[in-house]
């Protein structure tokens, strides 16, 4: 096992880790931003260090004042958490390089999957059924032949693309030429790299995630499946739920099955997510996160096992211990995020002092959080401040937790998204479990909140 | 968005610079639109109090009026911190005088601010942004409309951050000279720092020129705080510095490894070394303070 982890994130997964690495008798160094000075992840550590200002360029995706930390401090692993250097294979092959443990995938494997074109190909040569779709388009010619060919409507997608940057929908011939001309344009802008290929739009698809692990000696299960349909019109999820309501058996065992074959091709270890788009009985793969999730409790509560410390472990060259048969899924939980916005003004970002905050508890109940009265919201970073997470025997008892939890709950100083989680708590159709991808985008249209 | 007016005032340790942090921290509720002019205003009741200073600020802002009462009340205690005086009165208040049209009738929250139009120190300045009080404010009686006085640009500017510093130098000097101390050093929660010395300071005799210093203090200085600005070890140049040097011009003074590259620290222009505030091998982090330079 380790001896000491830096810690190459903040917020709550910044505090989530140092956890696990306490409970693994693991010692642990923070690093922060100036104006994360006062935060939780860095009371909590056993060594904190400040790695630059605000901005994230100059703080948290600093790699040579994080390396010069963990040198410094003695550390012999690295965890990335998610965002900032989580999924970059250049960081984690500079780990290794300093004679660091990166604590996920190998390098060559996060950028295997980093690179949407080529994570499709590797999918599709495993046998996991993708969505129909094209290699990197030479010019409008050939995306209109490949439009023609698979039916409008179609999406571009930037193969360098993240946060639907250089993505457009095309629903008719005549819409194509802007189209491509704008997703080159724009993922040229955001990314150095213009490249863009074509998929089949799948309408009013869910959005299913497979969670897996696996460890250096081959050893390959998964954790079942997380709904994460309930996302703003930015694609930014907001509610997500284990297992997925009313998904039929086959296409359940479909894609547990998809994602473990995928993985075994690719050889993978540490924890990492298969995202799907499934449309009735269809099942389209669609990328592949290299790193811990947000929504990694859901799991965690259903399976009754913590993921990041399966992560430390299996990094430090453990064997998992446990195969497919050896894990049980029971009940359901729920995870709503808490974020610093205003759902009042168009979900812009919200930075201030949080003057009264009040968490909730009580049975099932589990918050995941870095924040407290006093904190104070810097406006460099995610808006997510915590993470509500309610499990119940039944999906009907997870729900009823969940809304006492969010009335329960005080944060005072900013806005935050649980008014709006509460809203979609109630509506029929979140309480039905039939919702897609298009349900909170429309619900927002159709509720206008004054 | 809601149009709040919110009424400042402070009687403590350099209002205006006091009135002027409350109305950079009012950011944190919103944005400030408008701001009035600073008045000096008769204390109150109580003849023992200094003058207070008032001005009156109008700020959109997003947060309800409970919010907005919250986050003004958590503003009075952070810029209340009064370095002396711990527990004693608040350096600043904050009132909302109004929050929109709205109208709260709570035990703890009254708005509008149920005094609002019999003071003089809300009314006058808040007429001179919102001419919706102008009619109000003429209308006071008179003897209450004199108890405010729009400040004079000279005690305006008078005041600030350097104040209180000078005053406190004098007053330090003062009792430096009283003693037999060489050196006296002063760090404060804010981060001022001030250092007195006899001069000069041979190494050889450190005491030797001291009796001359007296009648002649050293002017009071303020120190630049030379910072790593990367993570690393510090290790001190070949020839290392010590608290007293005085450098000619611009110099290493020590270099931080990190990934295996010396990365030197430069004092940046001459100075005397007042003080090392690190040791040689030392971790450090960004924004560490390692040397203080006297750079009178």
């Amino acid at each position: 096992m380790f001896k000491k982890v830096l810690i190459a994130n903040r917020g709550e997964i910044a505090l989530r880790i140092n956890r696990a690495c306490r409970e693994l008798g693991v010692q642990t160094v923070a690093i922060f931003s100036e104006p994360d000075r006062n935060s939780l992840h860095v009371r909590h550590s056993d060594e904190a260090f400040c790695v630059g200002p605000g901005p994230v360029p100059r703080s948290y995706l600093s790699i040579p004042n994080i390396i010069s930390t963990a040198l410094i401090t003695g550390c012999d692993a690295v965890h990335p958490g998610y965002g900032f250097l989580a999924e970059n294979a250049r960081f984690a092959e500079i780990c290794a390089d300093h004679g660091l443990t990166f604590i996920g995938p190998a390098p060559s494997v996060i950028a295997a999957m980093g690179d949407k074109a080529t994570a499709k190909r590797v999918m599709k040569e495993a046998g996991v059924a993708t969505t129909p779709g094209t290699d990197i388009l030479a010019s409008v010619e050939e995306a209109r032949a490949a439009a023609e060919q698979m039916g409008y409507p179609v999406l571009l997608k930037a193969t360098a693309g993240g946060g639907g940057k250089g993505m457009r929908a095309v629903h008719a011939p005549e819409e194509l030429e802007r189209a491509y001309a704008s997703a080159t344009a724009e993922a040229e802008a955001s990314f150095k790299d213009g490249r863009v290929y074509m998929e089949k739009l799948i309408i009013k698809p869910r959005h299913i995630e497979v969670q897996v692990l696996g460890d250096s000696f081959g050893n390959i299960v998964h954790l079942g499946e997380r709904d994460c349909s309930v996302q703003k019109p930015s694609h930014q999820k907001l509610i997500e739920e284990a297992p997925a309501p009313n998904l039929p058996q086959k296409a359940r065992e479909a894609l547990h099955e998809m994602a473990v074959r995928a993985c075994k091709a690719v050889n993978y270890s540490n924890a990492g997510t298969l995202e799907f788009l499934v449309s009735g009985d269809q099942v389209y793969f669609m990328e592949m996160n290299t790193r811990i999730q947000v929504e990694h409790p859901v799991t965690e509560m259903v399976y009754d096992i913590d993921l990041v410390k399966e992560q430390i472990r299996v990094a430090a060259g453990e064997q998992l211990g446990y195969t497919q048969d050896d894990l049980r899924a029971s009940g359901h939980a729920i995870e709503c995020r808490v974020n610093a916005e205003d759902p009042r003004n168009n979900f812009a970002p919200a930075a201030g002092t949080l003057t009264n905050v009040v968490f909730p508890g009580g049975p099932g109940i589990r918050v995941d959080t870095h924040v407290y009265s006093g904190a104070t919201v810097p406006p460099f970073y995610d808006s997510m401040i915590a993470k509500i997470i309610a499990s119940g025997a039944t999906r009907d008892a997870a729900i009823a937790r969940m809304e006492r939890a969010l009335r329960e709950t005080v944060i005072e100083g900013v806005n935050t998204t649980i008014q709006q989680c509460l809203e979609i708590l109630a509506t029929e159709q979140f309480r039905s479990g039939h919702y897609t991808i298009d349900f909170l985008p429309s619900l927002m249209q159709a509720v206008p909140v004054a | 968005m809601t149009r709040a007016a919110i009424g400042i005032g402070s009687n403590l340790d350099d209002p205006p610079a006091k009135i002027r942090g409350a109305i950079a921290a009012l950011e944190e509720a919103g944005r400030v639109v408008a701001c009035s002019r600073f008045y000096v205003t008769q204390p109150w009741g109580k003849r023992d109090q200094p003058e207070f200073c008032n001005a009156v600020a109008l700020v959109e802002t997003q947060l309800g009026p409970r919010e907005l009462l919250h986050t003004l009340k958590d503003l009075e205690r952070r810029l209340g911190r009064v370095p002396s005086a711990r527990w004693g009165p608040r350096a600043v208040d904050l009132d909302i005088l109004y929050y929109g049209d709205e109208r709260v009738e709570e035990p703890d929250l009254q708005i509008p601010h149920p005094r609002l139009f019999e003071r003089a120190f809300a009314l006058v300045p808040l007429a001179e942004v919102d001419p919706r009080y102008a009619a109000a404010a003429e209308g006071l009686p008179r003897e209450e409309r004199e108890t405010v006085a729009l400040m004079s640009d000279d005690q305006e500017q008078a005041s600030g951050v350097t104040t209180p510093l000078v005053d406190r130098v004098r007053a330090l000097t003062q009792a430096f000279l009283e003693t037999d101390l060489i050196r006296l050093r002063i760090e404060d929660a804010n981060e001022d720092s001030i250092e007195l010395r006899r001069r000069p300071s041979a190494p050889a005799h450190p005491h030797a020129a001291t009796d001359g210093a007296a009648a002649q203090p050293p002017p009071p200085v303020h120190l630049d705080a030379i910072k790593a600005d990367l993570v690393g070890i510090v290790r001190f140049s070949r020839k290392p510095v010590a608290e007293g040097d005085v450098l000619e011009g611009d110099r290493e003074l020590a270099y931080v490894e990190a990934l295996g590259i010396r990365n030197p620290v430069r004092s940046l222009g001459a100075g005397r070394i007042a003080t090392v505030r690190c040791k040689d091998g030392q971790p450090v982090e960004y924004g560490q303070v390692l040397f203080e330079i006297d750079r009178g």
